[in-house]
């Protein structure tokens, strides 16, 4: 059966662990063949754009700012338009010059474009890393696999719905605590 | 549950777009008016957005790992399976004989470097479905399906479909490399010759230098 752009929205939405794999090596090889002239200064970094560009664009359907309504060409073509964002950005850095968020690309922006900031974010991304048991996998149920409380309380062993909520709030609360004196927030 | 755990299971909802227009519309004036509440949605949003990035940088590797362990494959298997079959069915001397032609294809393929065209201020990247077939074609080639490239590259070469990643030049310097790869000299040889004999053009001196070798 030949996947629709739909169809992998929808797949990339729920979280499908094994077509996310299909997709992501569905346009691998010919990104990386498009990419090795645009980056030809930085022949290494291809595979680590084509990585950047797909996480950003599951980022943008989790977030619902990409989908089967507003998507103005193929799903291809925009993984490769932000690629080619990147790579820009790359060689712009590259020959000291100021990186641009969006060039013709306009309905693409980079993953970090709110919030609280690039630094930041990789420091919140070290913290969940390092997260022990069993907040760690709380966090991957309610986030990743959304997963409902009831849910989770039946998988984790919890007595009640409320038990396996507090324990999540209680993990937020000690991720965040640990945040607080290293995030610097900028007004 | 005490307040701040409502407010949590608040921002959850806020951030999973599961509150209804009124409620959304009342919590965002709650955070105009409230830099605190603001600061930790943002948190608590990079804190969602932490939890996918970690997910999907395993399934990356995982599936890395996966391409990794089928080129290390492909590298002991098929070498060893076609030197067999050849030399079963048609000796050692066609099997020296391909050597050389494999040989001399990779020694002057290089991987297909693609100019972009100037940009023309739309917002769709400039690539034919033809041009998905001839980066296709030459994965294919790199991969040691040779008969699939060529088949590929023929039917490139037959068609009128708009191209812009690659020209009939390109398709024939690589159609060449891949007959010559696939042991059909005589193709090749043809192919070459017209590229060598065409003026101003970037394949002709390593199409005569390569006809000179054949």
């Amino acid at each position: 059966m030949k996947l629709t752009d739909t169809d992998r929205i929808a797949y990339i939405r729920a979280r499908d662990e094994y077509m996310i794999q299909k997709i992501y090596s569905l346009y691998r090889d010919e990104f990386l063949m498009f990419m090795r002239k645009r980056l030809w200064k930085e022949k290494d970094l291809v595979l680590d754009v084509y990585q950047d560009s797909f996480m950003v664009m599951c980022s943008k359907i989790y977030e619902n700012k990409l989908n089967e309504a507003n998507l103005t060409s193929s799903l291809k073509t925009y993984l490769f338009g932000v690629g080619e964002m990147k790579a820009r950005n790359i060689n712009r850095k590259k020959d000291n010059l100021p990186s641009k968020d969006i060039d013709n690309f306009p309905d693409i922006e980079d993953d970090v474009d709110e919030g609280l900031g690039e630094e930041n974010e990789k420091i919140i991304q070290e913290a969940v890393k390092e997260m022990g048991e069993p907040c760690h996998t709380i966090l991957v149920k309610q986030y990743w696999e959304r997963k409902s409380t009831e849910e989770i309380a039946r998988e984790m062993l919890y007595k009640s719905s409320d038990a396996a909520k507090t324990m999540k709030y209680k993990c937020m609360q000690k991720l965040k605590l640990e945040l607080k004196g290293k995030i610097v927030y900028q007004n | 549950m005490d307040e701040n755990e409502i407010l949590d299971e608040l921002i959850d909802r806020y951030l999973d777009a599961s509150m209804s227009e009124e409620e959304r519309v009342a919590f965002e004036a709650r955070m105009a008016n409230d830099p605190e509440l603001r600061k930790e949605v943002d948190v608590q949003r990079s804190i969602i957005k932490a939890v996918r990035k970690e997910r999907l940088e395993q399934i990356i590797s995982n599936e890395e790992e996966k391409i990794k362990n089928k080129g290390k494959i492909r590298k002991i298997f098929i070498p060893v399976g076609s030197i067999a079959l050849a030399a079963s069915l048609l000796g050692l001397f066609y099997v020296g004989y391909m050597n050389s032609c494999e040989d001399l294809a990779s020694r002057y393929y290089t991987a297909y470097a693609y100019t972009p065209p100037p940009s023309r201020g739309g917002d769709d990247l400039p690539l034919t479905k033809s041009d998905s077939l001839f980066f296709d074609a030459l994965l294919q080639y790199e991969n040691d399906n040779t008969k699939v490239a060529i088949t590929t590259l023929n039917s490139l070469l037959d068609s009128d479909s708009e191209m812009l990643a690659a020209t009939d030049l390109d398709i024939k310097w690589y159609l060449s490399l891949a007959y010559l790869k696939n042991g059909k000299k005589r193709k090749a040889t043809a192919l070459l010759q017209e590229i060598a004999i065409m003026s101003n053009n970037e394949y002709q001196s390593k199409a005569k230098d390569l006809l000179k070798e054949l």
